[in-house]
């Protein structure tokens, strides 16, 4: 556990940014809240981060930054949905969501003709989850339903998917970011997914895309 | 929220009426509103409460506004006292008088002069805060310039640029006085201090970390870490000095 942690000292030396760059990227939610983690040390109360992601959340604010100012990029790396509207051919064009999946969408929800943030958002879990084989379409169906009734709920704050199986029955799980579970023995876990980075990819695949 | 079709509401006197969306909200004297307010602008006089969130372009109180939940605007301007029990959300916060809220503050630009208490939170761009303050949360933003009256207390501050001063203090008689007597000279309290560029007067701190840091007078500092330079005034107390 120790070595996945970083300390705020350590970090800003091996990065080479400053006190005032991390509290402003804070401000704008570049970094999660939740990475912060307040440790008693002999020195008296300090932060850590885990490593791998606040090196690699940085080394992006980084690039970034050249191009983009830190509100927009606030927009990209937070977990609150954006203003998007994306059209319905357009989704499919920059390969953001399958054939398939429109098609399991529009039966379950059916297809709007322009897309907001969080259909989007929806159609590209849904898309994720089928390629990964990890679903069947029948569980997609119940996913977009779960995700349709109960994500704004969630919006916002960081959460997760998850869909688990016993004996062949499956079922779909939203829980608010990092909250331990566990499950009884019978029951596997089958699919877990974080829904913030999530955004965050499909954020940067539609500005990419010259959408967002 | 540009929609000037939508009516105005106007309470004169020992009056209630319901929240809702308006184009202008005025208040003159004892108003209470039932319910959230939404507006394009608030303006009260007197004493005010509103069972509810208050969510508009302009807000600008002369006299006392409470608020039972949040407060969102691009602009406030409080003279006389603001309380919520909710997160206070602006571009710019100007108060003469006092502040009290059990959520946090964000906003860009914030000037507040007299009584602050934040349960949570403070975020901005630019802080000036001249007062007795009482933060439970994080003080953060790019520029923090405090001038601290006594018996201050801040959990944490982190930021670029960061400077304590110290408020009007107590005659010189009076403060030996005291100080024979056991009472501390430090005007604001904190847990930890982080940021570039430090400049403290007054202050007593447990941890503070930085660049360039200066300890002036009537410091109290369990430990330092500094990485360019550090300067203690001899007024000042630093038990732990590391250069990092």
């Amino acid at each position: 556990m120790e070595n996945d942690l970083i300390s705020k000292k350590d970090l800003l030396e091996e990065t080479g940014i400053s006190y005032g760059q991390l509290y402003r990227w804070k401000r704008k939610s570049l970094i999660p809240e939740e990475w912060f983690i307040r440790k008693s040390t002999f020195t008296g109360q300090e932060t850590f981060f885990p490593r791998d992601k606040i090196l690699a959340r940085i080394e992006k604010i980084k690039n970034l930054k050249e191009d983009a100012s830190l509100d927009e990029l606030s927009d990209i790396l937070s977990p609150a949905p954006s203003g998007v509207e994306v059209e319905k051919n357009k989704l499919v064009q920059e390969k953001i969501v399958s054939e398939v999946t429109m098609d399991l969408f529009a039966q379950v929800l059916g297809i709007p003709e322009v897309f907001d943030f969080r259909q989007t958002l929806y159609a590209y879990i849904l898309d994720k989850l089928l390629a990964s084989g990890e679903i069947s379409t029948d569980e997609g169906k119940v996913l977009l339903k779960t995700l349709d009734e109960h994500y704004s709920e969630f919006a916002g704050k960081s959460s997760e998917i998850l869909f688990a199986r016993k004996l062949g029955v499956s079922f779909c799980l939203l829980v608010s970011g990092s909250t331990q579970f566990s499950f009884d023995v019978g029951t596997k876990l089958v699919s877990r997914v974080n829904i913030s980075s999530i955004i965050e990819e499909l954020k940067t695949k539609l500005s990419n895309g010259g959408i967002g | 929220m540009k929609d000037r079709t939508r009516p105005n509401l106007k309470i004169i006197g020992n009056n209630s009426a319901s929240g809702g969306q308006y184009s202008d909200v005025r208040i003159i004297g004892d108003g209470v509103v039932e319910g959230d307010v939404e507006c394009i602008n608030f303006k009260s006089v007197g004493d005010s409460k509103i069972n509810g969130s208050v969510k508009a372009d302009h807000l600008k109180t002369v006299g006392s506004i409470s608020v039972e939940g949040s407060v969102e605007s691009d602009s406030i301007a409080i003279t006389g006292d603001l309380r919520s029990t909710g997160d206070i959300r602006m571009g710019d916060l100007r108060v003469k008088g006092g502040i009290t809220t059990k959520g946090s503050i964000k906003g860009d630009d914030v000037r507040l002069t007299g009584r602050v208490e934040v349960k949570n939170n403070c975020e901005g761009e630019l802080f000036r805060l001249n007062g007795q303050l009482t933060i439970g949360g994080l003080l953060s933003a790019d520029d923090i310039d405090i001038k601290a009256y006594r018996r201050s207390r801040i959990n944490e501050i982190g930021g670029d640029r960061i400077i304590v001063r110290k408020g009007p203090g107590i005659g010189r008689v009076i403060k030996s006085a005291l100080a024979a007597a056991g009472f501390r000279s430090e005007m604001l309290e904190v847990n930890s201090i982080e940021g570039d560029e430090i400049r403290l007067e007054y202050t007593k701190a447990k941890v503070v970390r930085g660049k360039d840091i200066v300890i002036d007078g009537g410091c109290n500092i369990e430990i330092v870490e500094y990485k360019d330079s550090l300067r203690v005034h001899h007024g000042a107390t630093v038990k732990q000095k590391m250069k990092i």
